[in-house]
């Protein structure tokens, strides 16, 4: 049989997962990527490719995340601000960086093979409008510039009990 | 249903820490001999969501036990409520009691310093003897109250459960004999739980 884990550790997941994201100076990032949805291994090792080659929807630092319970969330919004490509988002990193301004550089900002500071979390998961359970929710996933500044409705997850 | 993956290093025991990972979920560290890891991390004595596992450095060193069991494999985890539930079935016990020697050694060093093996956690035990005779049939893995060295609770704040069996048998944990005899010294030489990367909600 799979090995069983008591409850106590999905709330201390979720706590890992806060204390990881809220845990720089400028909180966490979050982008809005097109395609299929990578691993964040992926992400981390063809960095270029998703945050600079088109592939960057929208990206905006400042966000700030709690927890309750085995729930992890977002409770500090950075202010909205326009898409810089058109597309439909359908994936998400969010990260804790120092700054959320070198998504654009060629490698990810933060060491990506040891863990010296609190800001080099990454995660990787689904955007939905909000019917959906993406870890990110839009109002609408079709992202525009012409559209101006937008901000995300929600973002986080809650880990199955 | 949802996937969402985190970046290895994020799950990485890997370097010097001066946040919590996953790996301090299992394991806390604080200059052991040989150890690549060290951090800041301190879990509040009274939160049970933030005591690792196997806490083998400080106050709550004596928290993390491993039992060898025999009996009836729990479907869940609903009736190990404390320490000492299903004591009549435990063959053997190894700890992180405060005696000058551990029982169970939980070994950063093992692996998770290369990055190749990250976001795993070996754990291995000295000789202890069986107090009582039996068939292993499951390991728990049990994280008690502590609020010293020496003082231990009965209150499980985490559980982890798995089979026991002989090799082929598909179990968690294999031995060679599951016939535990009591007296006998027994050990486990090499166990490994890896955190996964890949979650769904």
């Amino acid at each position: 049989m799979a090995l069983l884990f008591s409850p106590s550790f999905n709330e201390m997941l979720a706590n890992q997962y806060q204390k990881g994201f809220s845990a720089a100076a400028n909180g966490a990032v979050i982008s809005l990527h097109p395609g299929v949805q990578p691993t964040a291994d992926d992400v981390l090792a063809n960095w270029s490719l998703y945050t600079t080659s088109g592939n960057l929807l929208w990206v905006r630092g400042g966000f700030l995340f709690s927890t309750s319970g085995t729930s992890i969330y977002a409770s500090t919004f950075g202010t909205p601000i326009a898409p810089v490509k058109d597309g439909v988002a359908t994936w998400a990193i969010i990260w804790s960086a120092a700054s959320g301004a070198n998504i654009t550089s060629a490698s990810p900002p933060f060491n990506t093979t040891t863990l010296s500071a609190n800001y080099q979390k990454l995660m990787v998961g689904p955007v939905t409008d909000t019917t959906g359970n993406g870890l990110v929710r839009l109002s609408s996933t079709n992202l525009t510039i012409a559209g101006g500044a937008i901000m995300i409705a929600d973002a986080g997850f809650t880990v199955a009990p | 249903m949802a996937t969402i993956t985190f970046s290895t290093p994020f799950l990485s025991s890997t370097g010097t820490q001066t946040s919590p990972d996953a790996f301090d979920m299992l394991h806390r560290v604080y200059g052991l001999p040989n150890a690549n890891v060290t951090t800041t991390f301190a879990p509040p004595s009274t939160n049970s969501v933030f005591r690792p596992f196997f806490d083998t450095w400080g106050t709550n060193r004596a928290a993390g036990a491993i039992h060898l069991m025999k009996g009836t494999v729990p479907s869940n985890l609903a009736t190990l409520t404390t320490f000492s539930s299903r004591a009549s079935d435990v063959l053997a016990t190894w700890n992180t009691a405060a005696t000058s020697t551990l029982d169970l050694i939980v070994d950063p060093s093992a692996v998770g310093v290369a990055y190749t093996t990250p976001r795993q956690l070996s754990i291995s035990t000295s000789y202890n003897a069986a107090t009582t005779a039996g068939v292993a049939t499951w390991i728990w893995l049990v994280c008690r109250n502590t609020t010293s060295t020496s003082v231990v609770g009965d209150t499980v704040y985490h559980s982890i459960v798995g089979t026991v069996g002989v090799p082929g048998s598909g179990a968690d944990l294999i031995i060679p004999n599951t016939s535990i005899a009591s007296g006998k010294l027994y050990r486990i030489g090499g166990m490994v739980l890896t955190v996964p990367q890949t979650f769904t909600y």
